[in-house]
């Protein structure tokens, strides 16, 4: 499993226990550098993404940044699965990722940019609330609970 | 211009009506331009032609090609006051660029105009361009236009209308400005949310965890604690005290008689709570009367022995205690954590989404879990003001709901029944019951004090953004008059219904709402199907 959230070191790291304790095997990458790396290297069945995150230290993704993109997050997705609408290039093989595989767990509700992503193929948007420490674990299961079924 | 001159340029004018009206060859007769095929009646059809040419509120215009200049050889009146001229004749013969704004604008509407004529897609119409007035000032007109040719081919010129459209593109302008700004505070918004979102989430997850570890190290007895309001300074006091005592009793400083005063002292603050296998203060005070009696103070004697385990099982009772008021305020931070939560979404749904319906995910749920999961965290806050929250009816209600929203919503109205409440010993109390039918499920919150006028509820006052009732404020009640705007929306969102009634607690006494306190009901129904509701998603 992958989370992609600035926070989940720091703000969130108590939602990250129950999945721990359920034996899942978590990656965190807090920035959107590292995300990249870590998809471009792992297969993961299950890759949560907040759409809020920072560059991180490559340029490519700092110039976004500095630029206009204000959510970093959407532009990971974009440049997963809409390659040719993105600036950034990421060497991911064509099923290395399914959108299935995808969930989005975001403060942003904006319809039009939960449109976007649903355009991409990604169905499971997951807005931020007050939850139970579960929250995360429970986005998991039923992401693999879809897999399966 | 001379006479000679404007009467030539109204020849031209009228030969290319005509010629539009497929009338040829026409001939002056007596000053007036006459078919000659026609007889009076032609000339007075002509001229009321003419006149109406001249009265239409359309721009008219022609524009004939001589020698590389564009001129204008005829317009009507109000083609001449658009731009900004008193008549036709100060615009005719004016060279057509001089009324452009920008040059190059001028450049690519013949060019487009060209295009259209050569591809036969008929004359242009609707093309917007920022045009001058006589004054200098800018404007935008909307362009219909003809080319105009001659026999052989030639372009002659060209004719049509102009339709001032100023207001229109301003108006465009500004929404749109409003539209890129609302989507900017948008996402302003959103990096608030995202900022403010995560040390909420933490605040409440690090109480979460708190609860759970002290409900796994410390359960609790079955019996409530006669715990002061005041139980976190009181419990900090207690256990410095404590501590104190304990440790002059190991250090051996504390003889008998001192142990059993500050024990005595210990004892009127600390409530009369007996917890399984635990002695009460009493036992602890009369053991230390016993060795008192038996003498035995300078010995480590079995009694003297036993008298040092009963402080320590004293301490583990006083951090029974403390513990629960620890967990009793962090209840309460939790339930304050939760409700400005939801004063933060319901200000945001109404704001950026309150007509985005796209945002609501219907699943089916329980709707008795999400109410008594609410009531939990509420239960505190409604303690503190000596109300008990009294659930009854159906446990379960399933229906299909949009979670989140429907648990602001109980949050929402929750939290109102506890703010508007009058503060009462242990006897108040909020009621809320549920019940359902094949259709529907409904919920009922009521609550005891502050009234809602009548005016108020009729007009539909209480339900608008921002509006606080006008007997809302005393005691200094503070609010943000965006909970029931928000309830609202998400019940009408659901496509249920809301009531409000709040008539006086005291049987008989008239509806004055200064005199008595109110008997608030909210009343709620929600369609268990989605689809039976008003809006779709």
């Amino acid at each position: 499993m992958l989370w992609i959230e600035d926070e989940a070191d720091t703000s969130l790291q108590d939602y990250v226990e129950p999945v721990f304790a359920a034996g899942y095997l978590l990656d965190i990458a807090v920035n959107a550098t590292d995300a990249a790396r870590l998809l471009q290297e792992n297969r993961y069945d299950v890759v949560i993404v907040d759409l809020f995150i920072h560059a991180g230290t490559d340029k490519a993704w700092q110039n976004l940044e500095r630029d206009y993109a204000k959510y970093l997050g959407l532009e990971l997705l974009r440049a997963i699965f809409a390659p040719g609408t993105s600036t950034i290039s990421l060497e991911i093989p064509k099923n290395w990722l399914p959108t299935r595989n995808v969930a989005v767990y975001t403060v942003v509700a904006a319809p039009k940019v939960h449109a976007e992503i649903r355009s991409l193929g990604i169905t499971d948007i997951y807005v931020k609330r007050l939850s139970d420490l579960t929250v995360l674990k429970d986005i998991i299961d039923a992401k693999l609970a879809q897999q399966s079924g | 211009m001379s006479f000679e001159k404007l009467r030539r340029n109204l020849e031209q004018c009228f030969r290319n009506l005509l010629r539009v009206l497929g009338i040829r060859k026409p001939v002056i007769a007596d000053g007036n331009i006459v078919p000659r095929t026609h007889s009076f009646e032609g000339i007075s059809q002509l001229k009321r032609y003419l006149q109406a040419l001249d009265e239409l509120p359309t721009g008219y215009y022609a524009v004939e090609c001589r020698g590389g200049r564009e001129v204008i050889t005829s317009c009507n009146r109000s083609f001449a006051n658009i731009f900004g001229y008193h008549s036709p004749s100060e615009v005719v013969g004016r060279e057509v660029g001089t009324l452009y704004s920008n040059p190059g604008d001028r450049n690519s509407f013949r060019t487009f105009l060209a295009k259209m004529d050569q591809e036969g897609k008929g004359p242009l119409t609707g093309y917007n361009i920022q045009m001058k007035r006589k004054d200098g000032s800018t404007f935008w007109v909307a362009i219909d236009a003809k080319v105009l040719r001659d026999t052989t081919g030639q372009v002659l010129g060209r004719e049509g209308t102009v339709r001032d459209i100023t207001r229109e593109v301003l108006l465009q302008q500004q929404v749109e400005h409003l539209r890129d700004d609302l989507e900017k505070t948008t996402q302003d918004m959103d990096q608030f949310m995202h900022r403010y979102i995560s040390p909420m989430m933490r605040l409440d997850a690090a109480l979460l965890v708190q609860e759970k570890m002290l409900y796994a190290l410390k359960p609790f007895p079955s019996e409530k604690a006669e715990v002061t309001t005041s139980g976190e300074s009181w419990a900090s006091r207690l256990e410095s005290a404590l501590k104190a005592t304990l440790d002059e009793a190991e250090s051996g400083n504390l003889g008998l008689n001192s142990l059993r005063t500050n024990l005595k002292s210990l004892y009127k603050r600390l409530p009369c709570r007996r917890s399984s296998g635990l002695p009460t203060v009493d036992e602890v005070i009369a053991r230390g009367v016993a060795l008192e009696t038996l003498s035995l103070l300078n010995s480590m004697s079995p009694e003297e022995k036993d008298a040092s385990a009963s402080l320590r099982q004293l301490e583990q009772t006083t951090r029974q205690i403390l513990e629960e008021a620890i967990w009793r305020s962090t209840k309460r931070l939790r339930a304050e954590t939760k409700a400005l939560n939801a004063v933060i979404e319901s200000l945001r749904q109404y704001l950026f989404y309150h007509r985005a319906v796209s945002e609501y995910e219907f699943r089916e749920c329980d709707l008795g879990r999400v109410l008594a999961s609410n009531i939990e965290v509420y239960t505190p806050m409604a303690e503190e003001k000596g109300l008990t929250i009294q659930l009854s009816g159906d446990k379960h209600l399933r229906a299909e709901i949009a979670e989140p929203h429907i648990d602001r919503m109980i949050s929402n109205l929750l939290l109102n029944a506890i703010k508007y409440s009058y503060r009462r010993a242990g006897t108040g109390f909020i009621s809320v019951k549920t019940s359902q039918d094949k259709l529907y499920a409904k919920l009922e919150i009521t609550n005891y004090g502050v009234p809602i006028a009548r005016d108020e509820l009729e007009t539909g006052r209480v339900f608008e953004y921002g509006y606080r009732g006008r007997f809302s404020r005393d005691y200094n009640r503070t609010g943000s008059g965006v909970g029931l705007a928000d309830v609202k929306q998400t019940v009408e969102v659901h496509g249920g219904t809301i009531e409000i009634e709040s008539r006086p607690a005291a049987h008989g006494h008239k509806e004055d709402p200064s005199d008595v306190p109110f008997l608030t009901t909210v009343s709620i129904k929600l369609p268990k199907h989605h689809s039976q509701g008003g809006n779709s998603h």
